[in-house]
């Protein structure tokens, strides 16, 4: 199955509310597919074959194993990613902000 | 039974108190545990995202929680919506059945979105919050937002899918008119954008990145917070006022329903809908509940209930959900039990105890059922709400075969008039549909008999 041979299927995305094409589910996030892919595409054609195919070994896996997780679950991880890239941002902040040590010269 | 066409109730009709299920339900789901603590999630944790208000309605057990005064007052310029004698299409059929449907197409943005997005609005401004972010794909919640913030004075700021935002130009620019600020995700004005435009400055976006962007600016911007439109215990709640009118308007006309039908995407406009008389089932009401979904991409059905292994290695525990077993599809359908994206506890659990069922149906069967409706009731139904009309015609139909007067309920959700693009593709035949070969199906199943069944009420 060449990568491109089911990019034209189109199904309606219910998360989106509106049609998209396979091509989408696959590339939505660059390289990454889309972690429903298999929930919504299983009945439409051999999604599974196909991305046997065409993902590398441990990316299939990942996707295998993607459980889903409680709403609530997934905003806290976004606070939490959030918060840790600012703490990061201050951090590189502060440090290139802060005058260097006087040397010895 | 002769009924009038529209059963109206007056604005001071309208429910004074939304109900909350968790009151009254046999077993409540448990709660998600925090990943960092192990212990369960409390209302500090969401403190940042959500106003403390809304966070206690999110763990409220009271049965009953008054609706304030100024919620009442922008809920009225809608509300109570009518509940509609489906007589016409109950004559296309030729059903003895009674189908009444509740009509939530006819609040300003066309659907039962701003039940919630006004009740948010208001305790957001009550908080001392200046600004409500979100994030949308077609646009239904984003505008009912956009809508519920221009009336109580609250800034708005919409993360609309790319994919979205470049293909359903029509709801972004009703967001405009209510004075949001609708973007295209990922946009440069958040750090998460910013990421992922760095690495794919093409990307059509996803959901997942919209929702990034959003959370980052309530969580990083003043007097900000986020604002959901589905799956929260909150938000169900919220839309309990189509459920209790629909009462009140049986009541007047001394009739009630056997089948209450609502589709199920994140839960919302079947909750509403249903939950009031999942109440009166739970009290001993003989009434059938079903909640109904796509056979793509479906979260509550499609497969026998079973314990399944959540892994093809078969080596994680053994899990209590909807299955095609094992060997067939790979565990997205099965890893998360019924804990899935996009589908609200409160109905898993309703769903784990038998008080609700779920059913798939395929989308010709939901355009064909559309367009009967359209062309008896002359209402154009949205994608979703066709699910639960194509429910109703399955349903009418064996009323029909069984010669029995069945009552039937069902929310109209919304109205498809900025989906047309869905009725073109039916019509021009570009929509097939697509089912599972059975015996891989069954080969599929016979991998996982034998294996222990969970106790299903």
């Amino acid at each position: 199955m060449a990568l491109t041979d089911n990019d034209e299927r189109v199904l309606r995305c219910r998360r989106l509310g509106h049609s998209v094409t396979f091509h989408y589910c696959r590339t939505q996030e660059g390289d990454s597919v889309c972690p429903r892919i298999l929930d919504c595409w299983w009945e439409v054609f051999e999604v599974h074959a196909f991305l046997q195919e065409n993902l590398p070994a441990e990316r299939l896996r990942a996707l295998a194993q993607h459980a889903p997780r409680p709403k609530v679950l997934s905003i806290l991880d976004i606070v939490e990613q959030v918060r840790k890239s600012q703490a990061e941002a201050a951090g590189g902040r502060n440090a290139a902000d802060e005058p260097a040590e006087p040397s010895d010269t | 039974m002769d009924t009038p066409t529209r059963i109206i109730l007056q604005e001071d009709e309208v429910p004074r108190q939304w109900y909350n299920i968790q009151a009254d339900m046999p077993n409540l789901p448990q709660p998600p545990l925090h990943p960092g603590t192990g212990k369960p999630i409390g209302p500090e944790d969401l403190a940042p995202v959500f106003p403390m208000n809304l966070i206690e309605q999110e763990v409220s057990q009271e049965r009953w929680i008054d609706i304030p005064e100024p919620v009442l007052d922008k809920l009225t310029l809608w509300r109570p919506s009518p509940l509609h004698r489906a007589k016409a299409l109950e004559q296309a059929l030729g059903t003895p059945a009674r189908i009444y449907y509740k009509n939530e197409g006819v609040s300003p943005p066309g659907s039962h979105k701003p039940n919630t997005a006004v009740a948010q609005a208001y305790y957001n401004k009550a908080f001392g919050i200046k600004r409500i972010t979100t994030e949308t794909g077609a646009g239904q919640w984003g505008s009912a937002l956009a809508m519920a913030c221009c009336l109580f004075g609250l800034e708005c700021k919409v993360y609309m899918v790319r994919i979205s935002f470049d293909q359903k130009p029509f709801r972004k620019l009703m967001m405009g008119v209510w004075g949001a600020e609708c973007v295209a995700s990922p946009s440069q004005q958040t750090q998460a954008g910013r990421n992922v435009l760095e690495e794919m400055p093409d990307t059509p976006g996803s959901l997942g990145i919209a929702i990034s962007e959003a959370i980052e600016d309530a969580v990083t911007s003043e007097n900000t917070r986020y604002s959901l439109g589905s799956v929260l215990n909150h938000v169900l709640m919220h839309q309990s006022v189509i459920g209790l009118e629909a009462q009140k308007q049986f009541e007047k006309i001394g009739d009630y329903p056997d089948i209450v039908i609502g589709c199920a995407g994140g839960g919302s406009n079947f909750a509403g809908t249903a939950f009031p008389f999942v109440r009166d089932k739970i009290h001993g009401k003989e009434i059938q509940i079903i909640a109904t979904e796509p056979t793509a991409c479906p979260t509550m059905t499609r497969a026998p209930f079973v314990y399944d292994f959540g892994d093809t290695a078969m080596t994680t525990p053994l899990l209590a959900m909807h299955s095609l077993g094992h060997s067939f599809v790979p565990p997205p359908i099965h890893a998360g039990g019924l804990r899935y994206h996009g589908m609200a506890p409160l109905i898993c659990q309703l769903l784990l105890d038998g008080l609700i069922e779920a059913r798939a149906l395929h989308q010709l069967e939901c355009y064909e059922a559309a367009v009967q409706f359209a062309r008896t009731e002359g209402f154009i139904p949205a994608p979703e709400t066709s699910h639960a009309i194509a429910t109703v015609i399955q349903e009418a139909n064996k009323a029909k075969e069984e010669g029995k007067e069945k009552v039937i309920l069902f929310n109209w959700s919304g109205h498809g008039l900025m989906d047309l693009t869905g009725y073109d593709a039916y019509f021009s035949g570009k929509l097939i549909d697509y089912a599972l070969p059975e015996d891989q199906l069954r080969k599929s199943l016979a991998a996982i008999e034998g294996l222990p069944k969970p106790a299903v009420k």
